[in-house]
């Protein structure tokens, strides 16, 4: 038997994951930006009345408080599992649909307009129309996160579902898989790239419509503390809250990230080879 | 056809056609392969080779005529061929998202070999067609001659009676290719299989199998060769000159092209 001439590849299998994490360590920008923009903050909260831009240390107290009251944390944690509920929900039925759009041309032809159509109405009308119709909160919330987020999970999955190479599905089906083992072996992860773009994108949309949504009528929330304190001129506790949300944001994708990495791992790291591609290049028949 | 064991052949086109949407793909196509023969099949580009073996898999059905595999309808009793039947791509179509040993146990598994048998029969033929010690690898870190035996491991893994073979020794070099040819051919000829190979290489096509099936488009049989095994290089010589002729025949002084229906 003819060995070939490729060289072994580095023991330790892909670690891709654990890699990025360690090189976004060692990379500067990250705190280099931080310290200017506290460092901007302070100077201009210097020179600016408290009730426009609040000082560095009123926030950080405030902060403290928000994270140590019961009240104000279950108020940061019911506006996270409100958005984490909606797109969990959008995601189970959007990727339902997109793969039976993907694998159904009649599902298609006649569920892609109105995904489509409900992708394009404007966030802000979901949320007067949930206002109208539902009494409680809860579902307020929960049906403008759902539609909001729906059409993302749907289109993106459909067309995921739509980029499966036909040769990978010949060489399954030459072996008469069943379907749920031709599903998890070939379809789930060539679509799982898509799905973890879907959420990444969902996300920020979801975390800055739940705000949107809370504001109207919720008792609980973010959003409720951020009106409370607009109704109160009380600037501290907005930029606390909104800081305390974005870093929220900021933790949640870099998870993803991390997971995205580890059930990406398989991926060739760029300029590690030459055949990046999922195919040769050359395919014949 | 050329049965010489008196037995139904195990391969069998009758008056096959196949029509793609603006292009007849295969003409009146009609042969036999019996079983525990290796057959070769050569014939021009886009002469419908590749079509050939995607019904033999009954990836799709004929527009006419019938096929059939060990007397049943590749495509109508998708199900029945689980196990019997195994094809190795051009390409060597891994996933890449499984190692090469999971590449492998994944071939068995859509073939519903039971799990337990998976890991054992995996790595045994991973060495046997001499990558030990490459289990792990994805196919990113493979080469392209070594994605090619992986994907001839998980083919035979599934121990089939009929193994299929598109060009899957063309993309490598003459030594590599040379002995995974011989390896093939051990494998079919030992373990009492039925091998249909495609090739491009003459020398591959009369070296290689039994027999020599010409193909000529638009997607008709030409030329049915029977090769001795040990042939002298005169008779070599002579059977390439005719393996030609009937892959490129004079258009006008061939009686099977007016033969052809027109459609
Ligand atoms: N899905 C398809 N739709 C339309 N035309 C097709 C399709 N598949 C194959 N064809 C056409 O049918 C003809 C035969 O194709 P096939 O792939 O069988 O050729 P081949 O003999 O395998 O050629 P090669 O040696 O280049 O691999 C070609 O002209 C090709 O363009
Ligand atoms: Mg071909």
């Amino acid at each position: 038997m003819a060995t070939s001439t490729v060289t072994p590849p580095p023991k330790a299998a892909p670690a891709t994951g654990t890699r990025t994490v360690r090189r976004r360590f060692r990379d500067p920008s990250i705190p280099i930006l931080i310290v200017v923009l506290l460092a901007v903050w302070a100077i201009v909260s210097h020179f600016t009345p408290a009730y426009d831009v609040p000082s560095i240390p009123s926030v950080v107290r405030e902060l403290g408080h928000i994270l140590t009251t019961g009240k104000t944390l279950q108020s940061l944690l019911t506006t996270l599992i409100r958005v984490a509920v909606g797109l969990v929900a959008a995601f189970a039925v959007g990727l339902a649909l997109g793969l039976l759009m993907g694998s159904r041309s009649l599902a298609s032809r006649y569920l892609l307009p109105p995904i489509r159509f409900v992708q394009g109405v404007p966030s802000l009308s979901w949320v007067i129309i949930a206002v109208i119709w539902f009494a409680n909160v809860e579902v307020r919330v929960w049906f403008v996160m759902f539609l909001v987020t729906l059409p993302g999970f749907a289109l993106q999955t459909y067309d995921s579902y739509r980029a499966v190479p036909a040769e990978l599905r010949d060489m399954a089906r030459s072996f008469r898989p069943g379907r749920w083992a031709l599903f998890r072996e070939v379809t789930l992860p060539a679509i799982t790239p898509g799905i973890f773009t879907a959420w990444k994108v969902n996300l920020g949309l979801g975390i800055r419509m739940v705000l949107i949504a809370e504001l109207v009528g919720a008792t609980v929330g973010v959003g409720a503390q951020l009106l409370s304190a607009q109704q109160l001129f009380d600037m501290t506790s907005v930029v606390s809250w909104t800081l305390l949300l974005a870093v929220c944001m900021l933790i949640i994708q870099g998870a993803m990230e991390l997971l995205e990495a580890w059930a990406l791992r398989y991926r060739p790291r760029t300029g590690d080879h030459a055949q990046a591609s999922v195919m040769a290049p050359s395919q014949k028949g | 056809m050329s049965s010489v064991t008196g037995e139904a052949p195990v391969i069998e086109f009758a008056g096959v056609e196949k029509v793609f949407p603006g292009h007849h793909a295969l003409r009146d196509l009609s042969f036999g392969i019996d079983r525990g023969e290796l057959v070769t099949v050569v014939g021009v580009t886009g002469c419908g080779k590749s079509t050939t073996f995607n019904l033999i898999l009954g990836l799709f059905p004929p527009s006419d005529g019938t096929v059939r595999v060990a007397g049943h309808d590749p495509h109508a009793e998708f199900e029945w061929f689980r196990r019997r039947i195994a094809v190795v791509f051009q390409d060597a179509r891994l996933l890449p998202w499984r190692t090469a040993l999971q590449n492998v146990c994944v071939g068995m598994r859509f073939a519903g070999i039971p799990k337990e048998q998976w890991q054992e029969r995996a790595r045994d033929w991973l060495s046997r067609l001499g990558l030990a010690g490459r289990e792990d690898a994805y196919p990113h870190q493979l080469s392209g001659g070594q994605r090619q035996r992986v994907s001839l491991a998980r083919a035979f893994a599934v121990d089939p009676e009929i193994i299929l073979c598109d060009e899957s020794f063309s993309a490598l070099d003459e030594i590599t290719a040379q002995g995974l040819r011989q390896e093939f051919v051990e494998l079919v000829r030992t373990g009492g299989k039925t091998g249909v190979v495609i090739t491009h290489s003459l020398t591959e096509a009369l070296t290689l199998g039994d027999r020599i099936l010409v193909l000529r488009p638009p997607g008709h049989l030409a030329d049915d060769i029977a090769v001795p095994r040990d042939p002298d290089p005169a008779l070599l010589d002579e059977l390439r000159e005719r393996v030609l002729a009937g892959m490129t025949p004079p258009a006008a002084a061939d009686p099977a092209e007016s033969a052809v229906p027109a459609l």
